[in-house]
């Protein structure tokens, strides 16, 4: 892995006495997309979560361009901006339009002028058809776009990887589509990804890796064709027989 | 009643019975009701009559409240009334076994019914709250609620509401920032922040504990006879506003915590995953949002800040209370001080009400 940008050494993470994480290894190249599938709770979202320090890690290290990240002393601040986190429930900030919500990190954290973020973040929100909705409050929004806007806010922020926590399972299923369009066309550019998805479909068509997670390993991983198609480890067939299972 | 009995068993054999018997009951009710309240209105508004005779200009004055309560009491016999009209219609419905037919007039019944009663009780009261003040020679009316003291005292007393005015004020402004800043650091998270927490909750429970008249006269009295420049030679009223600002801040800051408390934590983790800094996201993420959810009850504390500012008399200050005290004492009688009363009475009202629609609005906007 020589353009490794994004590694995961033996990461180990407890609530308590609950092991959630039990030895993680993972690596993430630049302008990869890396789809972690697994049942829930089998540690996808806290993975994510301790990428972006929102959770403290109880042993391993991550590295972001060789740099370690994680642990005591690690400039957090620093990490988070090289970093994009959307969350499954958007998580707009309900008091402030749509697009000074996309506006608030660049102005108060990067220094931006307000006219040259409104700028670049009516551009964006453009690029996602919203920018007549710039004036509307969240919650005037339905989900899909509401999450749109959501990844759009951690676009305006530049990151080198952007993390996905189950973007569209708190979406109407007529509503999943239009975030999932917007996440191929950012792969597409080029943009590097770390996602946890029940979306087998979107994961088999963009992810360049799949990566297997169950009761807190990683079972397997690999190209999507090899893990869809002739997963080798049990879990990761009963686990895909469950979730390619279409009804009727 | 006979023909009614009839129907009931007719019914009974041809299904089952769902209108209830009681609309009998009520509509009667409220015709017995009706009459008791006609008779009891006159005794007791003509009551008063008998400490008048002789005083003619008044007693024509206390006739007319008499005779125009009667009436009034007369009116609301519309209720029974209708409540009978209902009832027969109801009554001839089921003789004819139409008993869904009957459902609607028996329901008019019960409401009209139930309607009489609940206006004549009504009238009963405001009737006895007239007994009580006119009974005895008008003793109660005399002490409380005599015209020509309230006129004579109402304009040093309503001035003196000024001071009551600027207690308010500038307590309010002191209590918004101590308060905010004692909440914010009441959440200092980590072990450096502990000692920080403890003190906080140290001052909130002991000031809540305290009663504020204590607060007042311990701070009023109190820091003059320290004789230390810096706290012993301020003008009265800045003790009370000190004292108050000091025991309203407990309960503001409690309020404050809880509201920031209230928003998700995930709005904690979005503001900090865009690279926001701590400070930052509870500068422009948590605080404001807090702040709007906080608006109606901080309204509340403001409403019952004005109400307490009346305790500062017992420094001796010449508020709305003191003045009107001071008329009381010449007087020998407390009408100035209903004065006060009916002062808190007008201003609050409103705000209060204007507090409930905040509330109101607030929970649509969260079903929403």
């Amino acid at each position: 892995m020589a353009d490794a940008f994004l590694t995961i050494t033996a990461l180990e993470k407890s609530y308590g006495a609950h092991k959630v994480l039990k030895g993680i290894d993972l690596s993430v190249n630049r302008h990869e997309v890396v789809c972690l599938i697994g049942a829930s709770g089998s540690g996808k979202s806290t993975l994510l979560r301790c990428v972006n320090a929102l959770e403290r890690i109880d042993s391993g290290v991550i590295a972001l361009d060789g740099d370690p990240v994680s642990g005591i002393g690690v400039d957090v601040n620093r990490l988070r901006r090289k970093v994009g986190m959307v969350f499954q429930s958007f998580n707009l900030f309900p008091h402030l339009s749509v697009i000074e919500n996309v506006m608030l990190a660049p102005v108060k954290v990067n220094g931006l002028s307000r006219d040259e973020a409104r700028e670049r973040a009516l551009k964006l929100l453009d690029r996602i058809g919203l920018s007549e909705r710039a004036g509307y409050m969240p919650d005037q929004l339905s989900g899909g776009q509401q999450q749109r806007v959501a990844i759009i806010r951690c676009m305006a922020m530049d990151p080198q990887v952007l993390l996905l926590d189950e973007v569209t399972s708190a979406l109407d299923p007529e509503l999943v589509g239009e975030v999932l369009d917007i996440l191929k066309d950012l792969a597409k550019s080029g943009m590097t990804m770390l996602l946890a998805t029940h979306e087998m479909r979107f994961a088999r068509d963009v992810a360049t890796t799949v990566a297997f997670l169950h009761e807190g390993q990683l079972i397997e991983k690999g190209p999507p064709g090899q893990i869809f198609d002739s997963p080798q480890m049990e879990e990761t067939q009963k686990f895909l027989r469950r979730a390619l299972f279409v009804p009727g | 009643m006979s023909n009614a009995t009839a129907a009931t068993t007719h019914a009974r054999a041809a299904g089952p019975v769902s209108a209830p018997v009681s609309y009998h009951a009520i509509a009667y009710l409220s015709a017995v009701t009706g009459l008791i309240t006609i008779g009891l209105t006159w005794l007791g508004l003509s009551h008063a009559l008998s400490f008048t005779a002789d005083n003619p200009g008044l007693s024509r004055w206390l006739r007319g409240i008499a005779i125009g309560g009667t009436g009034l009491a007369a009116l609301l016999m519309i209720f029974p009334v209708r409540a009978l009209g209902h009832l027969r219609r109801a009554d001839g419905l089921v003789a004819r076994g139409d008993l869904v037919a009957a459902r609607l007039p028996a329901w008019a019944c019960r409401q009209q019914g139930l309607s009489g009663i609940g206006f004549g009780a009504t009238l009963l009261v405001i009737v006895a709250f007239y007994v009580f003040l006119t009974t005895n020679n008008f003793a109660v009316q005399r002490a409380f609620l005599n015209p020509g003291y309230m006129v004579q005292s109402a304009p040093m007393v309503l001035a003196a509401a000024k001071l009551n005015l600027y207690i308010t004020l500038a307590a309010s402004v002191i209590i918004l920032v101590l308060s905010l800043a004692l909440a914010l650091l009441r959440m200092i998270p980590g072990a450096a922040g502990r000692p920080i927490r403890w003190m906080v909750i140290a001052y909130v429970d002991f000031f809540r504990a305290v009663p504020t008249i204590i607060v007042i006269y311990l701070i009023g009295f109190g820091l003059p006879l320290t004789k230390i420049g810096f706290v012993s030679g301020w003008d009265g009223m800045w003790y009370a506003v000190l004292a108050l600002s000091l025991s309203f801040s407990a309960y503001v800051t409690e309020l404050f915590r809880s509201a920031i408390d209230s928003i998700h934590p995930s709005q904690i983790a979005a503001a900090r995953s865009l690279g926001l800094t701590a400070v930052q996201a509870y500068a422009y993420v948590v605080v404001p949002q807090a702040f709007r959810r906080v608006i109606p009850p901080l309204l509340g504390f403001f409403v019952a800040l004005q109400k307490d500012t009346a305790l500062v008399l017992i420094l001796g200050l010449s508020d709305i209370f003191g003045q009107a005290k001071y008329f009381a004492a010449n007087f020998f009688n407390l009408s100035p001080v209903s004065v006060v009363g009916l002062f808190f009475f007008v201003i609050t009202i409103p705000q209060t009400r204007f507090v409930d629609y905040l509330i109101d609005r607030q929970k649509r906007n969260a079903i929403r």
